[in-house]
């Protein structure tokens, strides 16, 4: 194998899960190369830090914690609760409103047709349509 | 109590039952919360917010899984929601910052460890290079070596966990282990 290849299979080699020949020829090759045994002590090192990461102990002031933070929540989800409904309730206000402008506009009786004819009413030229002369001639 | 007992109890409400699962479990998801954001009082926040999840979906559990693997499923998925949170709310800082020239900075604390005061404080950058060779994982290698690696669970557990095959967990932790190698290898050449 080649000085890449092993230097691949290092994080394997560390965790013993390669086959026999492979570990083998690992071993040999680490002997005379420094910079994959010097590489390899870093990743053991870099894993034994997850290791010492890890909590061992709990700690007994976690639950007091953990409730308070619960009731906070309650809080809030009853604030949160009485502001969703302001929104909802103003929501459909505005729905409703809107409603009414919209029906008042599509069913309203006043056609607009209509109001030509109205507007036409008003604009009657009565001198037009009975000149004055044949007035008087009716009158008489 | 037995788990089944355990969950039918606090179904019910009871809160000693409940004291009794935080107690059990606080360790497992506070580890399990750390592994992902490497730092304690996150991890904290998000182990309370876990314990909240459960308490409140007791009645979801069918007990068709062990009673671990439905918590360790909820806390991988908080963690990873608190991290996806915490990555908008740094990108929409950062295009805060550039349009309006502010230098402050809310929270940086996954951006970059080497920056972090507890980091530097512990003058520790290798630590740093290596969360953050593990932060760049794809999501579903670094779940599984998170889980094998802080939690010490076996694939069988893992793939529980993620409702995979055992061989897609190997194969996960095979990728996983080649792509850290990668990493850690180019912070090694840098600082030789």
């Amino acid at each position: 194998m080649k000085h890449q290849q092993i230097r691949d299979k290092l994080i394997f080699f560390r965790e013993q899960s390669l086959p026999e020949n492979e570990t083998r020829i690992i071993q040999e090759h680490l002997v005379h190369c420094k910079e994959c045994s010097l590489f390899l002590d870093r990743l053991n090192e870099d894993f034994a830090t997850i290791q010492s990461e890890k909590l061992v102990s709990a700690d007994p002031f976690y639950y007091t914690r953990l409730k308070a933070k619960m009731e906070q929540h309650e809080q809030l989800g009853v604030t949160s609760r009485s502001w969703a409904q302001v929104v909802v309730f103003s929501v459909l206000l505005i729905f409703a409103i809107s409603g009414g402008i919209m029906l008042g506009k599509n069913f309203s009786t006043l056609d607009y047709q209509n109001e030509t004819v109205t507007s036409e009413l008003l604009l009657f030229d009565g001198v037009k349509q009975e000149p004055i002369e044949q007035f008087l001639l009716t009158e008489e | 109590m037995d788990e089944e007992q355990l969950i039918q109890a606090i179904q019910t409400g009871d809160e000693r039952a409940f004291k009794e699962l935080v107690e059990k479990y606080q360790l497992l998801v506070v580890n399990t919360c750390k592994s992902f954001v490497h730092n304690m009082h996150d991890a904290e926040d998000i182990s309370q917010d876990v314990f909240i999840e459960v308490f409140n979906s007791a009645h979801k559990f069918r007990g068709e899984s062990k009673l671990s693997t439905w918590i360790y499923r909820i806390t991988v998925n908080k963690s990873l929601n608190f991290i996806r949170d915490h990555k908008k709310q740094s990108l929409f800082q950062s295009i805060g910052n550039t349009l309006f020239g502010t230098s402050q900075s809310l929270d940086v604390r996954l951006n970059s460890y080497a920056d972090r005061p507890d980091f530097q404080a512990e003058n520790n950058e290798r630590k740093a290079n290596l969360y953050q060779a593990i932060d760049a994982l794809p999501e579903r290698q670094r779940i599984a070596f998170n889980l094998n690696k802080f939690e010490d669970l076996s694939y069988r557990e893992i793939a529980d966990v993620m409702q995979l095959s055992v061989s897609s967990v190997e194969s996960l932790m095979h990728r996983a282990k080649l792509n850290l190698q990668k990493s850690l290898y180019a912070c090694y050449k840098n600082e030789n």
